[in-house]
């Protein structure tokens, strides 16, 4: 039926772009003022100011993420279609890139994505994965997500192996004014308040507050699993800028608390405060950064749980040399203290340490010709438990024609042991099953990577770009001796390659819609190296699809009303095997007014509860629709 | 009710067609006819230019280009006719009045901006720190609106003179020098736009830009 009805949408379309293509003339009789309050329909720009660059980047834009109908940043990352994102219960979800996403049967977490917001790392320290309920921003705030799949080690930072993931926010001059915004719904409530002012022509700021509560999801049994959980947070931001220089204080504060089956809440809290420092001119970029953070979560009643401070210290400049060199070099040093509360089960031993990660880093990119950018890298890298590391980048883009170029990228990137690789211990009763071993290597990637991007119309724009990533010294859960089982310890003894395509396109068909399909395919092939134990086999490495897709269609009706739906496929998933599936997020909305914008939206429609990874590891995430009021004073 | 979804989907992409009435404008648009009125609001220095055509140059947008072949016919700006020109390469810039920098064309509007350095072009430019590059003018896009900010430094050293009622629509405004709370009457007079600002109204981003911003 979806088939048959193309043809006749398409007639439509066609006719609805004739009459729709006047207008230069009306527009050519209005004032400034006039302009300045005409209503646009925007086509995603995005891709112009992508068509050199040599990675695999897509951009998640501010109007994609309002328009989704996603209620947390979590879910507004299934926007990028090289990222995957399962959801694991009301408050967990696993990120991951290009595959290795972890698998829980092993213990092993997605631990190879840099994720920053305004540049400020927040990944844990303590096993290199991502705690999704720490990441929370108010949407609305968002500029931008740029997602890099791909080795991002030299200029980003510390694992970056698979993908950096750069949330942005806006800078609070685009911010200004009261915005309050309710949403209620079966499962999310929340409300949100926002006002932005203005301190002189050269300053702005503004300030935030909102709570959500979002419901618990569902067992297996089809009965509540009690991990429904709320949180409330609250920040500022302000921005000095003149021609030259621009300086940016900003900061949050959250504090949040996870129902858990008969016992009282689980915490999780944390706060952060960061400065920035930029100076511009044409032939030099100045940037330097400081920022605090704490972020803390413990089970209930005080029990199980850690603290980690993080104080970090960047610079980094850009200098045009002549005309062919441009320099980008830098470093930083970033120190994280943390102190952990032990339960009986899991130890980290010693429980708090003070961590230092440190950094330089040079990139060079060279204009070989008008067409031909050559870009050399490398990061040195200071690892706690490790030591420097050499991290070096080879990226070459060609601009094949005015609307396409191709680019090519060979790097090295390190997941440094962290705290779970070398300092935990696990019990049963008195007995240690497991004692990491100190003497754990760094998980080591090459990648290779091609690319090509071409705008082949203004209104079509596609990105296709393939991988092979070859792997060494991946983590495995090895005997204590050839003559003694226990206690296990964690080895590097898995190697091989993952290699894959991730593609996407974004076609304006006419003014008022879009589609954007994309896909990301990926194969593994890795092994154990002689003599490895082979405990818990291959897919210990990632329990990951072989396959994921998206379709995301965007449309701006008549009236101010638009309707934005994203359709999900995730394949099947190998061990802890789970069935492929198809989820729909979507949303319709209506502004009445300037100030009023009404909409009605749902996640996870096409089923009322289904597993995005299986029992025991996940829960059913069940069907969420909700209504919201975002009114602009 | 994934039947229904999809069905909700359907319809949604069947019944738009039906009820559209194309009464918005695409951003393109809006751009060629800002760039249009732009020169209305900023004084050139010199005056022979009689006979030679007021030249737009726009650099590797097509879609800006078309738009502003389609509004230009027929209007002529400080009385000399309109010329759009479309520019591949630096090199191959004139001496336009206005010259229009892509989107994201980063590197181009550094080059322009040295290469157009000595001459009196009002350069546009279209992203994020687009005026650190050395442009005069950056188009922003806020609330489904596109707006504009000004670098009155980068007109000082264009010697281009910039309408206070300009500066008054404008987002933002950055200073030649750092402005001080006296009224205009204690600086010395300069270039127009330092005491403009005195007089500019800042309209917040989302608010109606109809309001504040000087009769029209």
């Amino acid at each position: 039926m979806a088939v048959a009805l193309l043809p006749a949408l398409w007639d439509l379309a066609l006719q609805a772009r004739a009459a729709g293509d006047s207008g230069a003339e009306d527009l050519s009789r209005m004032s400034l003022a006039e302009l300045a309050n005409v209503e646009v329909t925007s086509v995603s720009k995005s891709s112009e100011a992508l068509l050199g660059a040599p990675a695999t980047i897509y951009v998640i834009t501010h109007d994609e993420i309002v328009r989704s109908g996603v209620a947390s940043v979590a879910e507004a990352l299934r926007l990028a279609p090289n990222l995957l994102v399962t959801q694991t219960s009301a408050s967990a979800y696993v990120i991951s890139a290009r595959g290795l996403g972890g698998n829980p049967v092993a213990q092993n977490f997605s631990n190879k994505l840099l994720i920053l917001i305004d540049g400020r790392s927040v990944y844990t320290p303590l096993f290199s994965g991502i705690y999704a309920n720490t990441i929370d921003l108010m949407l609305e705030d968002i500029d931008r997500i740029e997602v890099i799949s791909g080795v991002g080690a030299t200029l980003w930072g510390a694992n970056a192996m698979n993908g950096v993931i750069n949330i942005i926010t806006r800078s609070s001059y685009l911010t200004q004014g009261t915005l309050l915004d309710g949403l209620a719904g079966n499962q999310d409530q929340s409300l949100a308040a926002r006002y932005g002012g203005r301190v002189n022509e050269e300053a702005t700021y503004r300030v935030y507050g909102f709570e959500f509560h979002r419901g618990a999801m569902e067992s297996a049994d089809g009965s509540t699993a009690h991990d429904g959980w709320q949180k409330g947070q609250g920040g500022f931001r302000t921005d000095w800028s003149n021609d030259r220089d621009s300086v940016t204080v900003q900061g949050d504060l959250y504090r949040g608390s996870e129902n858990v089956p008969n016992d009282s809440d689980s915490l999780v809290a944390g706060g952060n405060l960061i400065a920035r420092y930029q100076r511009r001119s044409a032939t030099s970029d100045l940037q330097a950064q400081a920022y605090l953070d704490q972020t803390e979560q413990f089970a209930p009643a005080g029990g199980v749980g850690f603290v980690v401070q993080t104080y970090d210290l960047e610079l980094q400049q850009a200098l045009a040399l002549g005309s062919i060199h441009r320099i980008v070099w830098g470093g930083g040093e970033r120190i994280y203290d943390y102190g952990i509360t032990n339960s009986a089960a899991l130890l980290f031993l010693p429980p708090q340490r003070t961590l230092s990660l440190g950094d330089v880093f040079m990139q060079d990119t060279m204009t070989a010709s008008a067409d031909v950018n050559l870009i050399v890298g490398v990061k040195l890298e200071d690892d706690p438990f490790w030591g420097w590391t050499p991290l070096p980048d080879a990226r070459l883009s060609v601009r094949l024609s005015a609307d396409a170029a191709a680019w090519a990228a060979a790097s090295r990137a390190i997941r440094s042991p962290t705290p779970f690789d070398d300092d935990v211990e696990e019990k049963l009763g008195p007995v240690s099953y497991l004692v990491a071993n100190r003497r754990f290597h760094p998980e080591e990637l090459w990648a290779y990577e091609v690319g090509w991007r071409a705008q082949p119309a203004s209104t079509l724009s596609l990105s296709l770009s393939s991988f092979y990533n070859a792997y060494q010294d991946l983590r495995t859960v090895e005997p204590a001796s050839a003559t003694q089982f226990l206690p296990l310890y964690w080895g590097n003894s898995m190697r091989g390659a993952t290699f894959g395509v991730d593609a996407w396109l974004n076609w304006q068909i006419n003014s008022w819609w879009r589609l954007s399909p994309g896909v990301s395919w990926l194969r593994e092939r890795l092994e154990f190296k002689p003599g490895a134990s082979q405990l818990l086999g291959i897919t210990q490495a990632g329990d990951d699809p072989s396959a994921h897709a998206s379709l995301a269609s965007s449309m701006n009706l008549p009236r101010r009303m638009t309707f934005d739906a994203t359709l999900r496929y995730v394949g099947a998933l190998p061990d802890p095997a789970l069935a492929h599936y198809y989820e729909l997020d979507a949303r319709f909305a209506w502004r009445p007014s300037k100030a009023l914008e009404l909409s009605v939206s749902g996640v996870n429609l096409l089923h009322e509860r289904h597993y995005e990874l299986p029992v025991p590891f996940g829960e059913q995430i069940t069907r969420s629709v909700m209504a919201e009021v975002r009114w602009r004073l | 009710m994934s039947g229904a979804a999809a069905l909700l989907l359907a319809a949604g992409a069947l019944i738009a067609p039906l009820l559209a009435t194309a009464e918005e404008y695409s951003e393109d648009a809006v751009k060629a006819a800002y760039l249009y009125r732009f020169a209305g609001y900023v004084d050139w220095p010199g005056g022979e230019h009689r006979g030679r055509p007021f030249v737009i140059a726009v650099f590797d947008a097509p879609d800006i280009a078309r738009e502003l072949r389609r509004l230009v016919p027929g209007h002529t700006i400080h009385d000399r006719a309109v010329e759009v020109e479309e520019v591949r390469a630096i090199r191959d810039l004139g001496d336009p009045e206005i010259l229009y920098v892509g989107a994201g064309r980063t590197a181009a509007l550094y080059a322009a901006a040295s290469a157009l350095a000595p001459k009196s072009t009002l350069i546009v430019s279209d992203q994020e720190d687009g005026l650190s590059a050395g442009s005069v003018l950056n188009f922003l896009e806020i609330d489904h609106r596109v707006r504009f900010e000004v670098s009155l430094g980068a007109a000082e050293r264009a010697h281009l003179r910039i309408s206070s009622e300009l500066l008054g629509v404008a987002v933002r405004v950055f200073g030649g020098h750092r402005q001080s709370r006296e009224g205009c009457e204690s600086r010395p007079v300069d270039a127009a736009g330092d005491c403009a600002i005195r007089q500019a109204r800042e309209l917040p981003p989302g608010a109606s830009g109809g309001d504040g911003a000087g009769s029209r």
